[in-house]
């Protein structure tokens, strides 16, 4: 296994843990939902934010991860760990809903305008951008460890990573620039009148833009050979 | 990301979309541009295309352990992403320099890359390098790889290492005595070998005139000028060869077998270029049956040794020195030769509880060989040579044990009649021995 690899998968994999947690500290107290017994139970880990408890239990899951990732079950070990990562935004993100329908479901949060859109932006974007990064160093680890048995000498192989590695940056570089300024537009856009029942000009543009890139990803794909 | 796993990626950014589009919520939105940029991108990076790879061998044909140069470029056109070029290699190939897989990586533009690498053979025979195959993939293992080869297929020819005998046909006593006079035969067949040109004498033949030299060149009494032949000898000398499994121990280059392809190749080019007759038996091969070279004289003859030393194979003892004597029998009764038989002494010792009757039927041929009564005026014993296996760390025990197998096997040839030459190939080269050994030849 190639250590540095390894390394910086344990680093970016402590770093999202550590920004789930803050995430879930942060947006717990500061949604003042009524005071249940695992918000409670959850929130108390973290009155220092690095508290002993809070190493431990990044520890604890850390070590569950490369255990099911030395056990062969990568992917599902992966997929835990960014739902660990992404779930914690739900409260903060469920506050900037627009539109709202989303009463009939019981729930009531009027919190538009009592959260920055940019700050919780920047923790939601940080976390797919580690979500994503994640994925590809455990893709390069993979990728080094063919390279490995097939007999690929190790200065190849340390440059074909370092490259993929520099690739990675750029590929998260140009997504988060651009998500970024769709954040701005929709933050600009959102100071002017709604369109229709709830909706804004931000929504509407944001959305046809993700639209049309989920339309040219499709196309891509399918003609991809 | 391979494609299963873009599939969940473009998935979750679907289910993003909808969340937010149904919510209007901005940041739902925001995080869908974001995986699908993602995914877009890694889409349209296509794996390195328009890869052509070239291929040049710097020689067709080696001797064994030399190192050979295959030079190699890697050209791509289109594409971001590793290309890995691999060249298949015969088991018995050892890289020296270099690697014949490699990987590298190409960036927008076009790429030339040069990734060549060094090689050695180890053991005789034809060899065969199959074309380069190359394999691209696109960054983040997403999309298809492609694959193809390139380069031509080149075959190899690897001879056995014949050691420079120029010292030993130096050396001053041999020619002092002249003894090769005394082996030229005064008349019968001339070999193919040109030696001079000389003024036409009665008796010559016709066909020996060198038209355009006496034009030329016209000698005393306007005679014309004829093409001298070396004659051929007397002199003839057989080689038989053991090249039997257990010949084939420790390491390639300096194994028994290999020192035994080399010793034959000197000894026939010595008496080659002093034109004697030379035949060759090779047993105890893969085959079953031995490799026969029929007795002939000149240079030739000494490539067809080659080429029979390039193609043997080791394999079980299952024939021993005396069905080979007998199967050359014909041969050996004719022309009388001296012989020279390299094998491993200690192999044909007879432990104690042992059938001996593989030792027997070998002290038999020894004793059927010096019966022949060789020819040549001055010598006509069986020389056996024996070659010492390489010593190592962990066999140095076992290896003693084998020395004094083999010296007593040697005392009991000896009273044969045998003459027994010790070599060890790790020591000094067989040249050595044989300059050491010019006075008992004599």
């Amino acid at each position: 296994m190639n250590v540095r690899v390894a390394a910086a998968e344990t680093l970016l994999l402590a770093g999202l843990l550590l920004l789930a947690a803050f995430v879930v500290w942060d947006s717990g107290p500061a949604l003042g939902l009524p005071e249940n017994r695992w918000l409670t139970w959850l929130t108390g880990f973290f009155p220092g934010l690095l508290s002993p408890q809070l190493l431990a239990l990044l520890a604890l899951l850390m070590a569950a991860y490369w255990t099911l990732q030395v056990l062969g079950h990568g992917q599902l070990s992966f997929w835990l760990v960014a739902g660990l990562v992404i779930l914690p935004h739900a409260v903060p993100v469920w506050g900037h809903n627009q539109l709202a329908w989303y009463e009939l479901l019981g729930v009531q949060a009027e919190l538009v305008g009592e959260r920055s859109l940019l700050y919780d932006a920047a923790l939601l974007l940080a976390g797919l951008a580690g979500v994503v990064a994640l994925h590809r160093v455990i893709g390069l680890r993979a990728l080094d460890r063919r390279m490995a048995m097939q007999g690929v000498g190790s200065v190849d192989r340390g440059r074909v990573l370092k490259f993929e590695a520099l690739l990675l940056a750029g590929l998260l570089a140009a997504g988060l620039s651009l998500a970024v300024g769709v954040v701005l537009v929709a933050a600009l856009l959102g100071r002017y009148d709604e369109i229709l029942a709830g909706s804004t000009w931000a929504v509407a543009a944001v959305g046809a833009g993700a639209a049309l890139l989920l339309a040219l990803t499709l196309l891509l794909w399918r003609r991809s050979p | 990301m391979s494609r299963p796993s873009q599939l969940i990626w473009v998935s979750l950014s679907l289910v993003l979309l909808l969340l937010g589009l149904s919510w209007g919520n901005v940041l739902l939105l925001t995080g869908a541009v974001f995986v699908l940029l993602t995914v877009l991108l890694t889409t349209a990076l296509a794996a390195p295309s328009g890869i052509v790879v070239e291929r040049g061998l710097s020689r067709a044909a080696c001797w064994v352990g030399d190192p050979l140069t295959v030079r190699r470029t890697v050209t791509a056109r289109q594409g971001i992403g590793p290309v890995f070029v691999h060249d298949e290699l015969p088991p018995e190939a050892e890289l020296v320099e270099g690697s014949n897989l490699r990987v590298v990586w190409k960036w927008p533009g076009r790429l030339d890359v040069d990734v060549s690498y060094g090689l050695r053979f180890p053991r005789r025979g034809l060899y065969l390098l199959p074309e380069s195959r190359w394999e691209s993939q696109a960054p983040f293992g997403s999309g298809r790889a492609l694959s193809g080869e390139g380069g031509p297929a080149f075959e190899v020819s690897v001879v056995p290492r014949i050691r420079n005998v120029t010292r030993l046909n130096e050396v001053r006593a041999v020619h002092r005595t002249g003894r090769y006079q005394d082996d030229l035969a005064k008349t019968g067949a001339s070999t193919d070998e040109f030696k001079e040109i000389r003024p036409y004498r009665p008796g010559d033949p016709f066909k020996r005139i060198n038209w355009k030299a006496s034009v030329r060149n016209v000698s005393v009494n306007n005679l014309p000028l004829v093409n001298e032949l070396e004659p051929e000898t007397k002199r003839a000398v057989w080689i038989f060869l053991d090249i039997a499994d257990y010949m084939d121990v420790g390491v390639p280059l300096s194994n028994p077998l290999e020192s035994t392809v080399e010793a034959a190749g000197t000894l026939a080019q010595y008496y080659l270029s002093k034109g004697s007759t030379l035949g060759a038996y090779a047993y105890n091969g893969s085959g079953g049956a031995g490799e026969l070279l029929a007795p002939e004289t000149g240079m030739r003859q000494f490539n067809r040794l080659i080429d029979m030393l390039a193609g043997v194979k080791p394999g079980p003892a299952e024939q021993d020195l005396l069905q080979s004597v007998e199967r050359c029998k014909g041969f050996l009764y004719r022309i009388r030769p001296e012989v020279f038989v390299i094998t491993r002494l200690d192999v044909h010792y007879a432990r104690p509880g042992e059938d001996s009757a593989g030792f027997e039927r070998f002290k038999a041929a020894i004793s059927r060989l010096i019966a022949l009564k060789s020819r040549s005026l001055r010598s006509g014993r069986v020389r056996v040579v024996h070659v010492e296996p390489q010593e190592n760390g962990d066999a140095s025990h076992g290896l003693g044990l084998a020395r004094w197998e083999m010296r007593h096997v040697a005392a009991e040839l000896r009273n044969r009649g045998a003459y027994v030459i010790q070599w060890e190939p790790a020591r000094e080269e067989f040249t050595s021995v044989l300059v050491r050994h010019v006075d008992v030849y004599r």
